[in-house]
């Protein structure tokens, strides 16, 4: 079901505990704080890990998220934009994350670029409610798709690499 | 909400920051090879493959390394140290040795030479203990190889390793100290040396180092502080301290000194070991022989001695001869004596009157010639009994009696010996025959020849009579005196043999001509004229026996007759007048007159001839005279007047007188006598052989009469045979057992005796040969009884024998009628002196007292 790989940093990353929503009020922000946390860590695991592979932020109260994701492939580095909402039944359900620019390029994928996970994710969710939160959903669901679907689209040429463009954020990690 | 911002801020930091770049192992490893591929970097692989190292790196720690051990390291500890592969080691160290001088690579060891410099004082320190060490020894010490320690020890000397160098050998290094410690044992040891040692005995008794100590030992010698010298080169040297060398010559010179000589040997014994170059050099007056060294002096000896024997010989010639053997030091050995003889210049300048003999005999040729004169008797007795000489003489007298059937006996040997007889020398005595003359020239031919086919006698005899008449001499100078002697021995014997034949044909003529005459002539007047004869031709014979034969030499001649007449004239003392009247008037005219006829044939410038000499009338004589000098015609009328008279002493006194007138010499009376009693010993010889030979009994009587007169009163007798009577009584008077009626019986029995003698002729020739088979005991019982005045009581009953045996004669002599032959009587003569052969001991001889 989940490989060991993806196992071994999901459980490097805290656990969650308020059970509340945005409609919750201050149990939202004791939950966002939550969040923060959470993905603070994960990203530092990231880079430790020498594998940062994307920026995330969210707006004022922490309902929308945005973002870059990007994956490595033939040495090539290809970056998409990511972004999600905030459902209102979260957490109990899951968030559900998008790439806009890959919309009916693949066939796991939702209307309006929402990422078709497997059949796993969703009751292993479900088991974890309250205590997966965003990042285990970027660690559990995105990361894993990048890692099966960019390089059969990349084969099938619907993505070409195309060069950095000068204005981009490119913190390279394997330019040495 | 603040808390969300500051979250949201907080989070965009951490996505902000850069994250950790990490490669994986595998990447790395990648990465390097690409980066050694393209030549941009160069590193070296650990042993185990997991690290990387630039080759400077390396070099680093393989210093660092060698720095920590000291500045001593093996190559081959670094790859286990440095976790380096060795060959990366090794490219590395080139780097090092090439960069550093003071870093040398030995034998897989870095060394630097720090570690050297602490080396090199370790060295000192422990040279500077012990005194020396060698190079080979710190090497095993140090671990470092022979050059290396060597070249770093040389660079050291004098800076910091304080010694030096051995010169000869220059793996060692010693200190002045040692060195000097060295010697002053060296010295010692040396120093306590006496005789002649080995070094290396010293070096191995006291474990010197053998490097340094031949050279110290010589030059301690060279500087003298050594009493001593060496002989050899190293191992071989053998030290001779002076000190030795000093008794050493001290001895030789003691001994050189006291005892005129020294033989090799004994300086062989004091290790002189080149005797000969020792004598030449350190013994002055040393005259090197074959064994030993003389002194000059001994030679000298020698030869002062060889020059008094020259001038003393011809006195004495009895001793002139000299053995140099007692005057020569005792090792002396026979060939040193030769050396002796050949550097002793009185030898060669005498080289004809001297000769050496038996190697250490200087011999006067006077001496041989009086061996020769000793040897006369035995070479005529031996002339006497040669066989050839009877067998020669048989047939001659049948040829003489008339058997003319056995004449061809001669011819056969005459044809047989297939020569020309030679010149027949052999003057006849009186008047002989054809016959005769052809009878000698056979005898002298067959005997030479006889002799040439096997010697008459050999060196052995000659030798016996030599060492029986010359007991002063030593038998080796005698054995050679007989090898030198005997060819003209030979010579004379057979001139001897020559002689006695011609007496014997004469004899045998002579009575056959007295048979002749016995029909004409009286009796009495018979026998005397056959006794003279008799008496005449012994005297001829004597006359002949020493030198006539050999030399024909007037004076030996005159020496001998004069020596008999001497001897004859003591015999005529024991007589009263009467007796001494007819004795002296017999020895007048035979034997003086001889004399006398001798002298005057030589005063009158006539070659010498016996015969010619016994021929000569007193007319003849009176004749020759004339034509001598007018001194010696006085002289000779003097001696003509004494001849004369009756007194023999008178004829000696005139004689000597004459002896200067005339120009001859007579010998002195020897005063030991030893001549004299030779003569007389020859002379009772040639009577007692003719006894035997005799057949004629009044010739017998007369025989053993003057035999035993002259045992009994110790002197020779030259008697008629008119004189026999007086003899007998004489004996009758000093002689034991003979009745004076005996000896008158005697008296009237030869005068009966010559009557049958006549009838007895037939039995002559039978009875000779038995005669001569008996010889041989007799002639040993003749010189048996030393008769004397002094007997012994033993030779006291020889003598008795001797005489009953004579009287026995006589009185069957007087009894003899018909067949009572003479041949028996001398039968029981033999017999009886066969008796005295053996109650005497056969070696005992003749004493005379003087």
């Amino acid at each position: 079901m989940v490989d060991d790989a993806t196992k071994s940093t999901l459980a490097k990353i805290p656990l969650l505990k308020t059970r509340a929503g945005p409609r919750d009020g201050d149990a939202w922000i004791l939950r966002l704080k939550e969040e923060y946390a959470a993905l603070i860590k994960y990203v530092q695991n990231n880079k430790e890990a020498d594998n940062d592979w994307f920026r995330l932020e969210s707006n004022k109260d922490g309902t929308r998220w945005f973002g870059k994701c990007w994956f490595v492939h033939d040495l090539l580095k290809y970056e998409f934009d990511v972004e999600f909402d905030i459902p209102v039944t979260y957490p109990e359900t899951a968030p559900e994350l998008a790439l806009p620019e890959l919309d009916g390029k693949t066939a796991k994928m939702y209307r309006e670029g929402k990422i078709c996970l497997t059949d796993h994710f969703k009751p292993l969710w479900a088991r974890n409610v309250p205590r997966f939160g965003i990042a285990h959903a970027l660690a559990l669901g995105l990361g894993p798709w990048l890692a099966v679907e960019i390089p059969d689209l990349v084969e099938k040429k619907l993505i070409v690499y195309n060069e950095p463009k000068a204005s981009s954020s490119a913190a390279s990690g394997s330019g040495q | 909400m603040d808390e969300i911002r500051r979250l949201q801020e907080e989070f965009q930091r951490a996505q902000q920051s850069t994250s950790v770049s990490r490669l994986s192992e595998r990447s790395v490893v990648e990465i390097v090879m690409k980066l050694t591929e393209l030549s941009l970097i160069d590193v070296l692989f650990t042993a185990d493959g997991k690290e990387y190292i630039t080759p400077s790196h390396l070099q680093k720690e393989v210093r660092d390394e060698l720095y920590v051990r000291g500045g001593r390291i093996a190559l081959v500890e670094l790859p286990h140290l440095l976790n380096v592969d060795l060959t990366h080691i090794e490219a590395r160290v080139q780097g090092i040795i090439a960069a550093e001088p003071h870093i040398q690579l030995v034998a897989g060891e870095l060394i630097e030479s720090r570690y050297l410099d602490g080396v090199a004082q370790e060295i000192n320190e422990y040279l500077q203990a012990i005194g020396q060490i060698t190079v080979a020894d710190m090497c095993k010490r140090f671990n470092l190889p022979v050059e290396l320690l060597q070249l770093e020890i040389e660079r050291r000397l004098g800076s910091q390793i304080h010694g030096q160098l051995d010169a000869q050998d220059r793996g060692v290094v010693f200190t002045q100290a040692f060195v000097a410690r060295q010697t002053a044992a060296i010295r010692g040891a040396f120093t306590g040396i006496t005789r002649p040692t080995p070094v290396t005995q010293v070096l191995s008794a006291y474990k010197f180092p053998e490097r340094i100590f031949y050279v110290v030992v010589a030059r301690l010698v060279e500087t003298k502080q050594l009493a001593g010298s060496l002989q050899g080169r190293n191992e071989r040297a053998v030290y001779f301290p002076d000190v030795f060398s000093r008794t050493q010559h001290h001895f030789a010179e003691q001994f050189f000194a006291q005892n005129n000589y020294i033989d090799h040997d004994t300086l062989k014994r004091i290790e002189i070991s080149d005797p000969r170059t020792f004598c030449a050099t350190q013994l002055s007056n040393a005259v090197p022989l074959v064994s030993v060294h003389v002194n000059q002096s001994v030679i000298d000896h020698v030869n002062n001695s060889i020059v008094e024997l020259v001038e003393t010989a011809a006195q004495s010639p009895k001793d002139a001869f000299l053995d140099i053997s007692p005057l020569i030091p005792a090792p002396c050995s026979v060939a040193d004596a030769t050396v002796i003889l050949e550097k002793c210049s009185s030898l060669s300048e005498n080289s004809d009157t001297l000769r050496v003999l038996a190697d250490t005999f200087a011999v006067s040729k006077h001496f041989l010639e009086f061996c020769s004169g000793l040897l006369t008797k035995f070479l005529d007795g031996k002339a006497h009994h040669a066989p050839s000489i009877l067998a020669l003489a048989a047939p001659s007298t049948h040829v003489l009696e008339g058997a003319e059937d056995d004449a061809s006996a001669v011819p056969a040997t005459i044809i047989n010996t297939g020569k020309k007889a030679p010149a027949a020398s052999a003057p006849s005595a009186k008047g002989k025959g054809k016959r005769g003359a052809a009878a000698s020239s056979t005898a002298g031919k067959a005997t030479g020849d006889a002799a040439a086919v096997s010697e008459p006698f050999d060196e052995a005899e000659v030798l016996i009579q030599l060492q029986l008449n010359l007991r002063h001499c030593e038998d080796a100078l005698l054995e050679q005196v007989a090898h030198a002697l005997m060819p003209s021995l030979l010579a004379q014997y057979h001139e001897f043999l020559k002689q006695v034949f011609i007496v014997k044909t004469a004899e045998l003529e002579a009575q056959q001509q007295q048979q002749q005459q016995q029909q004409q002539q009286q009796q009495q007047h018979q026998h005397r004229h056959q006794q003279q004869q008799q008496q005449q031709s012994s005297s001829s014979v004597d006359t002949h026996t020493p030198s006539a034969g050999a030399l024909g030499d007037f004076d030996s001649v005159l020496q001998f007759t004069l020596q008999h007449i001497r001897l004859f004239e003591a015999g005529i003392r024991y007589f009263d007048a009467a007796a001494a009247g007819i004795l002296s008037k017999h020895l007048l005219k035979t034997h003086c007159t001889e004399l006398v006829n001798l002298i005057t044939l030589r005063a009158a410038g006539k070659p010498f001839d016996a015969e010619a000499a016994a021929a000569l009338t007193p007319e003849a004589r009176a004749a020759l005279a004339k034509s001598a000098s007018p001194a010696a015609q006085t002289a000779l009328k003097r001696l003509n007047e004494t001849l004369n008279g009756s007194s023999v002493p008178a004829f000696l006194e005139n004689i000597a007188e004459a002896a200067e007138a005339c120009e001859y010499f007579i010998k002195k009376q020897d005063k030991r006598g030893s001549v004299r009693r030779q003569v007389a010993a020859e002379y009772l010889a040639v009577l007692e052989q003719r006894l035997r030979a005799a057949d004629d009994p009044a010739l017998v009587l007369h025989l053993a009469v003057v035999i035993l007169f002259s045992h009994t009163a110790q002197a020779l007798l030259h008697a008629p045979g008119r004189a026999v009577p007086q003899i007998i009584t004489w004996l009758g008077k000093h002689l034991q057992g003979m009745p004076d009626t005996a000896a008158a019986s005697v008296a009237e029995a030869s005068k009966k005796g010559d009557d049958t003698r006549g009838k007895k002729r037939d039995k002559k020739n039978a009875d000779r040969e038995e005669a001569s088979s008996a010889a041989a005991s007799g002639s040993d019982a003749a010189a048996a009884p030393p008769a004397g005045f002094r007997l012994s009581k033993d030779d006291y009953a020889n003598v008795l024998a001797y005489q009953k045996l004579v009287i026995d004669l006589i009185k069957s002599e007087g009894s003899s009628e018909g067949k009572t032959s003479a041949g028996i009587i001398r039968n029981d003569l033999m017999s009886g002196m066969q008796a005295i052969k053996e109650l005497a001991p056969p070696s005992s001889q003749l004493e005379w007292s003087d």
